[in-house]
């Protein structure tokens, strides 16, 4: 499972910025369809099925708040629907929060699969080279929590059973005393660090993670398929106009290249993924 | 000095200045996108100059410990609501190790955390929250420390700060483009939850100001720093 | 050739008058493996820093330490990264990244080693110390073993020609410290790496030294080979406090032999072979006179069928566990890692709870307990102001003065002792009146010195009525003080027995004066057993 994040960091980072930069930016609703059905598929991949629909459930409500939002603070548009305190409530606006709906919806959903893909080890991974302090403390940091956590638990257990004060006051003094112990510790910790040449000077960055084949193959048809995209966008011939009126220009056979390789590029990971899974149950019954 | 005077106050200025006319001038355009992507700009300045700075290797693990408690203290006071000591810690990393390591201490716990509480279009507006408050506490260091009644304004300011920033983005997030009317609503209906949050800030901050600071001169005593 | 040469070294710390160090002088040849002991604050972990550059404290130095022929002072950062490796007490403070590899290429990358060495260094490393399943992993959910070879792993990387490392198998189990120790031991005689070690428990690694020196207020006052060093410790002071923490071999030739110049027995095998040539054994027991009759007294407290798992879909920790704890006595709760014993007493001490099964504390009985780590007590910054916080604050003197820490009320928690920390929690317990006290691990971390004094002090509690329960992996120490154990395994108590019974019947769970006499006495698990025995069959050929 999730075969897709063994590629390189490298990699995944530039396909969900290429996947953000349509779906945040451009505000067609072909677009954000596409963009919406890649991310539920990648999703249930991820995830099980119920749970995604469970998931996607819970947002309607949001949605279609956003939806009727949209028209009471914009009196936009050239079709009134209703007027409310003089103010005209528009067939545009309306349509244009949906579509404004859908586009949080789909960056929501986007982020869900990042989250899933992209742990803190590739974010680090990624910065690392640009920024060794930071990232250095970045990862410190997430060494440390769990142990932070874990240490305070243990003293909240003990002093419990100490003297009874105030939720709030026992939550302070314990927590208080996880700053005394982070404190004393890190002497240690800082020492273990320097007797193993930290600030000596010139550092590497090491990562696990090795630019393969297979990330270069996908790297390339990231970049294909976003630029094939972009052309139809940037010549406008998938604009969309909402306001006054509703424009909708699908002009050609560009446009149509452009959906066709946005829709590849969003259904990409998950049909990885399933190729994976298949291939992997084809594998072991043959053995 | 000037210098640097000056770039702070470009960073400071720029981005709200960007955001609030590049909003009026085209209002039916995604700014949201445009706007996280300023943020993400805006912190850079900030990183890169901690970058260069020279750091201890102790300096740099308590700020590692700085921003790993502001992580946990999320998760340890849960049980508590609204009483989070993310704020309180961001301030008193700024006015103990300056401006860039109070920066740095917000942004990462933003980050951080939002691998364990999600993270969204939102991350780089919390890292930005986060960071200016603890960059401003940095600048006046010296008078949070003397001055109680500007460590109690201060303390109650960035909880404004924060929801300031933070509104800023919904407003973004939900219309498109800067609209007002929303901006003004998104705060009104945020305002108690702003002053709770300032609260807890305060509270927070009167509790651990002095005895993290009592901790680190015994830290700095015993090992010589 | 030499490694290490120290002269005259003396140091003390800022705005101190005490000398640390007192005119040190020793010799550290290549390949050797160095013993350093010495009660606590006798000043081990402060020569072996000043080893160490990066680590060396602030404070007034004087005379030299000459490091492969050249001041030590005088060697680049990273020469003195690279060279001299130093592991220390800790296994938990010292990792700093959050992954295992990350954590093992930490020191590389400092050094901007190449990345294809990076590659294969951290590799290597991990099969050989057996993290290789772990490479991936968060260094967070490693056992304490575990950390502690990932942190050897981590120095090692770097080649250094010398390793220093400081008492680094006191805070781990008794399994991992033998299997470090092993490790240390192997790269010492196949890979000719030079060792400095300070240890607490001389058991495993004694016989091995090419040298023991031994640490006392700053100064050295003993510094031979294994075989010579209870002859010279002796010159100086027959009754030399460090003897009690010796191998048990070289305690039962120290009591029992008279000619001095005999060969001295280094280890249980040799050990074994010295009683069997020197003494008789027509008296195989020691007529047991103290066994209290244990099933007349009543329960205090009483578990019954209980099961418990941390989490929903997890395994049982605890199955179908049963115990019951007599009034008055001292019980031990024995068992391996992982074990369950803490959950145990985490039940009854109602930190925890089972899912199924009772737990009875009988009515009037106050349970208190001391957790492994006696710190998670302390939450001011003085002693003192943490006994002030319970109600018995007229018992404060009282308590403090039976258990000797007056002159450690004003003290931060954090610069005690293992020992001292361990006593200042029992005091902050002993405020709330406990009638049952379960302490979990109370030997963890402090040496011989200590234990004895933690001995004492729970036999006194013992008889002023207080009920005991130690969970501990420190045979000796449970064999000492208690007087019924039980093992923990799989789940439940798999043997429960009065300590005699439980350690004489043991085959493999056993104290090293067991190991020692076995097939020769029975039961003779103490150091004082043996010594009786002896005693009482009298000499071979003794005409």
């Amino acid at each position: 499972m999730k075969a897709f994040s063994n590629f390189h960091p490298v990699v995944i980072f530039i396909y969900f910025i290429a996947v953000f930069s349509v779906s945040m930016f451009i505000q067609n609703p072909v677009y954000l369809f596409i963009s919406m059905t890649g991310s539920f598929l990648f999703l249930c991949v991820l995830n099980t099925i119920k749970t995604t629909i469970i998931s996607f459930l819970k947002y309607i409500p949001f949605t279609v708040l956003i939806t009727i939002l949209n028209p009471l603070f914009s009196h936009n548009g050239a079709t009134p629907l209703f007027f409310i305190n003089d103010n005209a409530f528009t067939l545009e606006a309306l349509i244009y929060g949906s579509v404004l709906a859908l586009m949080i919806l789909c960056v929501i959903f986007w982020f869900k699969c990042f989250n899933i893909i992209f742990n803190s080890e590739k974010i680090l991974f990624l910065f690392g080279k640009i920024s060794p302090k930071i990232s250095l403390i970045f990862s410190m940091a997430l060494h440390f929590i769990p142990n932070f956590s874990k240490y305070f638990n243990e003293v909240l257990s003990v002093q419990k059973k100490m003297k009874s004060n105030s939720k709030l006051k026992l939550y302070i003094n314990c927590f208080s005393a996880v700053i005394t112990h982070s404190f004393e510790t890190s002497v240690d910790t800082a020492d273990s660090m320097s007797a193993r040449g930290h600030s000596t000077g010139k550092v590497t960055n090491f990562g696990r993670f090795r630019f393969k084949t297979n990330d270069f193959i996908l790297l390339i048809s990231i970049i294909t398929l976003i630029i094939l995209t972009y052309i139809a966008i940037v010549a406008d011939n998938t604009k969309v106009v909402y306001y006054p009126v509703i424009i909708f220009s699908n002009s050609g056979i560009s446009a149509f290249i452009s959906y066709i390789s946005f829709a590849v590029l969003c259904f990409l990971p998950g049909i990885y993924e399933i190729k994976e899974d298949l291939k992997w149950k084809y594998s072991i019954s043959k053995i | 000095m000037l210098n640097k005077i000056i770039r702070y106050i470009f960073i400071l200025c720029a981005v709200p200045v960007i955001i609030l006319t590049g909003s009026f001038l085209f209002p039916e355009k995604s700014y949201a996108v445009i706007s996280v992507l300023l943020v993400i700009f805006a912190c850079i300045p900030f990183f890169i100059s901690f970058e260069n700075k020279k750091t201890s290797t102790r300096t740099l693990v308590i700020i590692a410990i700085m921003t790993a408690l502001s992580v946990a203290g999320r998760f340890i006071f849960s049980p508590i609501p609204f009483f989070k000591p993310v704020t309180a810690l961001v301030i008193i990393t700024a006015v103990y190790f300056g401006s860039e390591a109070g920066f740095l201490t917000g942004a990462l716990s933003a980050v951080i955390s939002n691998f364990y509480f999600g993270q969204g279009p939102w991350t780089p507006f919390q890292m930005f929250a986060w960071g200016i408050v603890g960059f401003i506490a940095g600048l006046l260091s010296s008078q949070i420390l003397k001055n109680k009644i500007i460590m109690i304004l201060y303390s109650l300011l960035s909880g404004v700060i924060y929801s300031f920033v933070m509104d800023i983005w919904t407003t973004l997030w939900s219309d498109g483009y800067f609209n007002l009317t929303r901006f003004l609503a998104s705060s009104v209906t945020s305002a108690p939850i702003t002053a709770i949050y300032s609260i807890s800030n305060l509270i927070f901050l009167l509790i651990l100001l002095k005895p993290i600071g009592k901790k680190l001169d015994r830290f700095k005593i015993k090992y010589g720093i | 050739m030499e490694v290490f040469n120290i002269k005259n070294l003396s140091f003390s710390y800022p705005k101190s008058s005490e000398k640390a160090l007192d005119n040190i002088n020793f010799t550290v040849e290549q390949g050797d493996l160095i013993l350093l002991c010495g009660e606590s604050g006798s000043g081990k972990s402060t020569l072996l820093k000043m080893l160490k550059p990066q680590l060396t404290p602030e404070g007034n130095i004087a005379g030299e330490i000459i490091f492969k022929g050249k001041n030590l002072k005088e060697l680049s950062k990273k020469e003195s990264a690279e060279k001299i490796g130093f592991v220390m007490q800790n296994p938990d403070s010292q990792i700093v990244t959050d992954k295992v590899y990350h954590e093992l290429s930490f020191a590389m990358e400092n050094l901007a080693y190449d990345k294809e060495k990076i590659r294969l260094k951290t590799g290597e490393m991990a099969s050989f110390f057996g993290l290789s399943n772990v490479f991936n992993n968060d260094t967070n959910n490693l056992s304490g073993g575990q950390k502690q070879l990932l942190n050897l792993a981590s120095v090692l990387t770097l080649q250094p020609e010398i390793l220093i490392l400081d008492e680094p198998t006191s805070q781990i189990d008794p399994l991992s410290a033998q299997n470090f120790i092993n490790i240390l031991k192997n790269l010492n005689r196949d890979f000719g790496i030079t060792v400095i070690i300070s240890e607490h428990n001389l058991e495993e690694v004694f016989d091995f030294a090419s040298k023991v020196i031994v640490l006392e207020k700053g100064k050295v006052c003993a510094c031979n080979t294994p075989d010579k060093i209870l002859k010279e410790l002796k010159r100086n002071n027959e009754n030399h406090p460090i003897i009690n923490a010796l191998p048990v071999s070289l305690r039962v030739y120290n009591i029992l032999n008279k000619n001095i110049d005999d060969k001295v027995p280094l280890n249980i095998k040799e050990g074994r072979k010295f009683l069997q040539e020197n003494f008789n054994a027509d008296i195989k027991k020691l007529h047991e006179t103290d066994l209290i009759d244990n099933k007349k007294k009543n329960a205090v407290i009483t578990l019954k069928n209980i099961y418990f798992r941390y989490e929903k879909n997890g395994s049982d920790i605890l199955k179908d566990f049963n115990l019951s704890i007599k009034k008055g006595e001292i019980y031990a709760v024995l068992g391996a890692n992982g074990s369950g014993k803490s959950t145990a007493v985490k039940i009854i001490s109602g930190i925890l709870k089972a899912y199924h099964g009772k737990v009875k504390i009988y009515k009037n009985e106050n349970v208190m307990y001391l957790p492994q780590d006696p710190l998670t007590l302390f939450i001011k910054d003085k002693i003192i102001d943490d006994f002030e916080l319970s109600d018995n604050k007229g018992k404060i003197n009282e308590t403090s003065h039976i258990l000797g820490i007056e002159h450690l009320l004003n003290k931060h928690p954090y610069d005690l002792s293992g020992g001292e920390i361990q006593k200042a929690a029992l005091a902050k317990l002993l405020l709330f009146n406990p009638s049952v006290l379960i302490l979990d691990e109370p030997t963890k971390g402090i040496d011989a010195f200590a234990k004895d004094e933690l001995k004492i002090i729970l036999k006194n509690l013992q008889k002023e009525g207080v009920t005991i329960i130690i969970v501990t992996h420190d045979t000796e120490f449970a064999c000492s003080v208690s007087d019924r154990c039980g093992l923990l395994f799989n789940g439940n108590i798999i043997a429960e027995n009065s300590t005699k019974e439980f350690f004489g019947g043991n085959g493999f769970y056993t104290t090293s004066a067991n190991k020692m006499s076995r097939g020769f006495y029975e039961n003779a698990v103490l150091f004082e057993d043996i010594i009786k025995l002896c005693n009482l069959n009298g000499e071979k050929n003794a005409e």
